[in-house]
Order: structure tokens, then C-alpha cells, then sequence
């Protein structure tokens, strides 16, 4: 068993969310999941900017991140939703479409690569659920958790659904559910568990009031369903949940939710064992106490 | 009962704040329950988020063109004027559903050829992308693919918000939308991880490449042309 990929960081993983990364290099590799750095990748880069003000730039960049992938001869593995929206729909875009290719290359040619279409790119969550399947999980989890998880998706991850057959259903998936309660979690019924944490296409970072306003809600939601934390699979959505809480506070006055946020890779090392240190659990904004003290 | 610790930590406040007269305590009292009851209410986000328009108002409307839904038509392959302006696509909005932001009007008035409207609205830059009406329009437009596209052409115009180009600067500079910062390099050595990671950060060959990609694709002159435009707060 064990496959390996190479490893696609972006950049709120390494740059913002180290915690993330330490986990995933110590968690996966133990469920037979084998990562092999790509060296010198950049920003992926990411849609809801860089595609919103040049597809061209947005395209090129993308592919030359596929490119160092493909020289390694392994399919990409990300866990970023972001990242995933962006590297899967350019690899889909430019294995469709030669003029597109062929435009691309001529660009790439410059700084001796070339985009061939040899590799696939694959969100985290897909492999888990495929390749190494809840049942894998379960195995592999020493300490279940436990805990009342408020599941979320986020977008890119299953949409637009026309390039993402694996996802089953857009609008009522259950796989992320399967892998949580497989940690031994129990995935709460929210209402707007399916509803944009509001970060997305650029609207965190130029519109905050009206990206803060949209993660409210869900945040409410969450805390009326009874949730202990949010389990998420993409680092923009982990900080919108994480520094978002604080920003709501800061300028809106509200109380304090104190919803811890784990991304899917940091609940699977803390249900495997791993200490919240090492998982870089404790370097949220947001204060693990609601469910450390709670974990068995 | 009252958690003592929190007790105490309040009457000093009231003391210093109302003096240590009579009636101080209820006056404390009653401003922190008006306090508790308005963070509620905000809470519970029943207030429309006001986006102040932060690009200039169009004052006279220039006349519509009707090329501008062929345009939009061409660069995108999505035929807006298929649009029945069944309005699945508002209901279905996150941003829809805070704000006055609404796809269905962008949508038909862009096939009605107001350009300068479309592309100057702040409404443009409300969509998340969350793909959620992609999924639900009975007439299969893609409506992201319709707005990413409108949006390009808005920065080929010059009109890009402030924020975005801090963002886009970044990627120029560094190759990351979001760099490494000095607290992340700390936790990152805390954690047992290189202290740069493995990207464009640790190579600068890799870098320069980026870079090089970004310049014939023409991203570094579309940057530097942005005119100055303000984001929206409320
Ligand atoms: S859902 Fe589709 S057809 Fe209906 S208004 Fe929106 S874009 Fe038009
Ligand atoms: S993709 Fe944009 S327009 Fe469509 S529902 Fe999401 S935020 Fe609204």
C-alpha cells in the first residue's frame, strides 16, 4: 500500500498556518500517504484575485506549477481548497483545450518548461475518502475524539461539480462527514452548513465587512446546532473562521464565540495520538480550552 | 452567583469610571446590559450590510453599446442572453442574501450593453465565487465565468481595487499572494519545519521564473496602471 504525491503548499499553509503543514507531514505518511516537496512552486495561484484580474497571468503561473509536478512524475496532493479550484480547473482547461495549451507553452518555453497534461491534481479529502476510505481511518485513530464537529466544505472543494464527478453531490455531499465521524467525531445537522464562509473571490480581502458578515452567520448556525469546533479542509477558510471570530469581536463588539477551527489534518493527528503542539493546534487565534479539556 | 475574580475586576471599573458614588453600580450595570443586548442583536446579523459605493458614481450614464454582451459572450463562451432573469441565482446568494448585490441585474445589464456601470460597480467585486448558482441556473450559465470575465476587463480598464493591488504586488514581489511573515517563521522553526518552506521562498531561480511569467503575460503592466480606487467598509 502507500502512494506518493507531490506536495502542493500554496500559501497560507507554509506562510500562515504552519500548524497545518507540520500535521500533514506527520499524519499522512502514517496512513500510507507518501509527500514529496515541489520545489520552488509558488502562489497557486489563487482564483478569486489573480483569475479575477487576468486569466492569461492566472493560467501560466498555474501551469507552471503543474509543470514542476509533472517533472516529478506524480500527481499533485493539496489540501486548500483554493489551490485545488485553481491547479484542477487549469490542468482540465489546458488538457481540453490545445490553442490554450499551445499559448501557454510558448510563454513557458521562456523559463524551459512545458506543460504536457502527464499528472492529475487531487484534494486531500479525495484521497482519504477513495484511497485510503474511513475504514482506513478508523484504524489508524487511537483516541477518538469524541466531540460534536460542525463539518464544512467550502466551495471549491466540490464546485463547479461539471469537473468534480468524485464529490457525488454539489449540493448535499456526505464523504468530508464519513471522514470526520470515521475520527470518532460526531458531524452535527447545521443549517447553513453548506453556505460561503464568505472569504472567497476577493472579497475577504477588499469588502471585509461584507465577507465577516456572511462568516456571522455561519458561526451562529454552528454555535445553535451545538457545535464543539468547526472541521474545515482549506486554510482560507480556517483563517476566516479563525481570525475572522476575532475580527468580529474587534470591530463589531460581539461576544466572543470561541469556536476552535482544526482543519481536517490537525483532527486526524489529534484522534491518532499527536499532542496539539505538534499539530500546531495552539497557534489559531482562536483558543483550543473548549475541546482540549474535553478530549479523552 | 457571580465569579468573584470578575466581581472585583468590575467594581474597580465602575469606581474609576462613574466615581464611587451611589447609584454608580446600577448605572454600570445597566450601560453593560445595553452593551450585552446590542452585540446580540448585531449577532444575529439581522442588519443588511450597507457597502458605501466606493468607486465613482457613473453621473451620466453613457449610453449602452451593445457590444459589450458580445464581448463578454466571446471571452467567455457563456451566452448571457440565455438569461430568463429567473432570479435562482439571487436566491441562492450568500452575498445576495447580506447585501444588495444581485447577479441576475448584473447579468441583464450587462446584456443590455451598460458597460461603464457593470464594470465601475462595487457590486462586481460582492461575488465570492462560491459557484452555488452555477450549480442551480436552469439555463447553465456559468455565472462566475461570467463575472471573473467581467472583471478582467474592468482591470484592463484600469479600475482594480486598492486592496487587490496590495495582493497582486505581493505575487509580483514574492511570488506568494500572501508571503511569509516574521511570527510564521518563528512557529514554523517551533514546529520542526524549515524555516522558509520549500516554494519560490527557499528559490530564487524558481522566483525570477515566476516573475518572468507574470511580465509576458502582461500582469506587472496591468498592476501598475490600476488607478487608485477604495474598497467599501459599511
Ligand atoms: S439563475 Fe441563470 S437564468 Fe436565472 S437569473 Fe440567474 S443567470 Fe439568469
Ligand atoms: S458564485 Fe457569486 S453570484 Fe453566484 S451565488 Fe456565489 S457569491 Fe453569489
Amino acid at each position: 500500500m502507500g502512494r506518493k504525491y507531490a506536495l502542493f503548499l500554496g500559501c497560507l499553509i507554509p506562510n500562515r498556518y504552519p500548524g497545518i503543514e507540520a500535521a500533514a507531514r506527520k499524519v499522512l505518511p502514517r496512513i500510507g500517504i507518501e509527500l514529496a516537496d515541489m520545489n520552488g512552486a509558488s502562489c497557486c495561484p489563487a482564483p478569486g484575485v489573480v483569475k479575477s484580474f487576468s486569466r492569461p497571468a492566472w493560467l501560466a503561473v498555474a501551469a507552471r506549477n503543474l509543470c514542476i509536478a509533472e517533472d516529478m512524475a506524480l500527481d499533485v496532493l493539496t489540501f486548500c481548497n483554493g489551490c485545488y479550484g485553481t491547479l484542477a480547473d487549469a490542468n482540465h482547461s489546458l488538457k481540453a483545450d490545445r490553442a490554450l495549451r499551445d499559448s501557454v507553452n510558448s510563454k513557458l518555453k521562456e523559463v524551459g518548461m512545458v506543460f504536457k497534461g502527464s499528472v492529475g491534481v487531487r484534494h486531500l479529502a479525495e484521497v482519504l475518502m477513495k484511497e485510503v476510505t474511513p475504514e482506513g481511518i478508523r484504524r489508524a485513530v487511537t483516541k477518538p475524539l469524541g466531540l460534536r464537529a460542525a463539518v464544512h466544505y467550502g466551495c471549491h472543494l466540490i464546485k463547479p461539480k461539471v469537473l468534480r464527478e468524485w464529490v457525488g453531490s454539489a449540493e448535499r455531499p456526505t464523504f468530508l462527514d464519513e471522514l470526520t465521524e470515521a475520527l470518532g467525531a460526531e458531524s452535527v445537522e447545521w443549517e447553513d452548513k453548506m453556505a460561503c464562509c464568505g472569504a472567497g473571490g476577493g472579497v475577504r480581502s477588499a469588502v471585509l465587512d461584507v465577507s465577516l458578515r456572511m462568516l456571522n452567520r455561519k458561526l451562529l448556525s454552528a454555535k445553535e446546532a451545538g457545535a464543539d469546533f468547526i472541521l474545515n479542509v482549506c486554510p482560507f477558510c480556517h483563517l476566516q473562521f479563525d481570525r475572522g471570530q476575532i475580527e468580529l469581536q474587534r470591530l463589531y463588539g460581539l461576544q466572543p464565540y470561541d469556536m476552535p477551527v482544526l482543519h481536517y489534518v490537525q483532527a486526524l493527528g489529534l484522534a491518532m495520538g499527536y499532542g496539539p503542539h505538534e499539530l500546531g493546534v495552539d497557534m489559531n487565534f482562536v483558543g483550543m480550552d473548549r475541546i482540549l479539556s474535553k478530549l479523552p | 452567583m457571580m465569579d468573584d475574580a470578575l466581581e472585583r475586576a468590575f467594581r474597580e471599573r465602575v469606581a474609576k469610571r462613574f466615581g464611587m458614588k451611589k447609584g454608580s453600580m446600577s448605572l454600570a450595570i445597566e450601560e453593560a446590559i445595553r452593551e450585552w443586548m446590542r452585540s446580540e442583536e448585531e449577532a444575529k446579523g439581522v442588519k443588511e450590510a450597507k457597502v458605501e459605493i466606493p468607486l465613482e458614481h457613473v453621473e451620466e450614464a453613457p449610453p449602452p453599446s451593445p457590444e459589450f454582451a458580445e464581448e463578454i459572450i466571446r471571452a467567455s463562451g457563456e451566452n448571457i442572453n440565455k438569461c430568463i432573469q429567473c432570479g435562482n441565482c439571487v436566491a441562492s446568494c450568500p452575498s445576495g442574501r447580506i447585501t444588495a448585490y444581485n447577479s441576475r441585474r448584473i447579468i441583464r445589464k450587462a446584456s443590455m450593453g451598460y458597460k461603464e456601470e457593470v464594470l465601475r460597480s462595487i457590486e462586481l467585486w460582492l461575488c465570492t465565487t462560491c459557484y452555488t448558482c452555477v450549480e442551480r441556473c436552469p439555463r447553465k450559465i456559468d455565472v462566475v465565468n461570467a463575472i471573473l470575465t467581467m472583471r478582467n476587463m474592468a482591470v484592463e480598464n484600469g479600475w482594480m481595487l486598492d486592496p487587490h493591488k496590495v495582493v497582486s504586488m505581493n505575487l509580483m514581489k514574492t511570488g506568494h499572494a500572501v508571503p511569509i511573515d516574521q511570527a510564521t517563521r518563528e512557529r514554523r522553526k517551533e514546529l520542526g519545519l524549515s524555516e522558509l518552506p520549500p516554494t519560490v521562498h527557499q528559490y530564487e531561480r524558481a522566483l525570477l521564473d515566476v516573475q518572468h511569467i507574470l511580465k509576458e503575460t502582461g500582469f506587472f503592466e496591468l498592476v501598475e496602471k490600476a488607478q487608485p480606487q477604495k474598497a467599501g467598509s459599511a
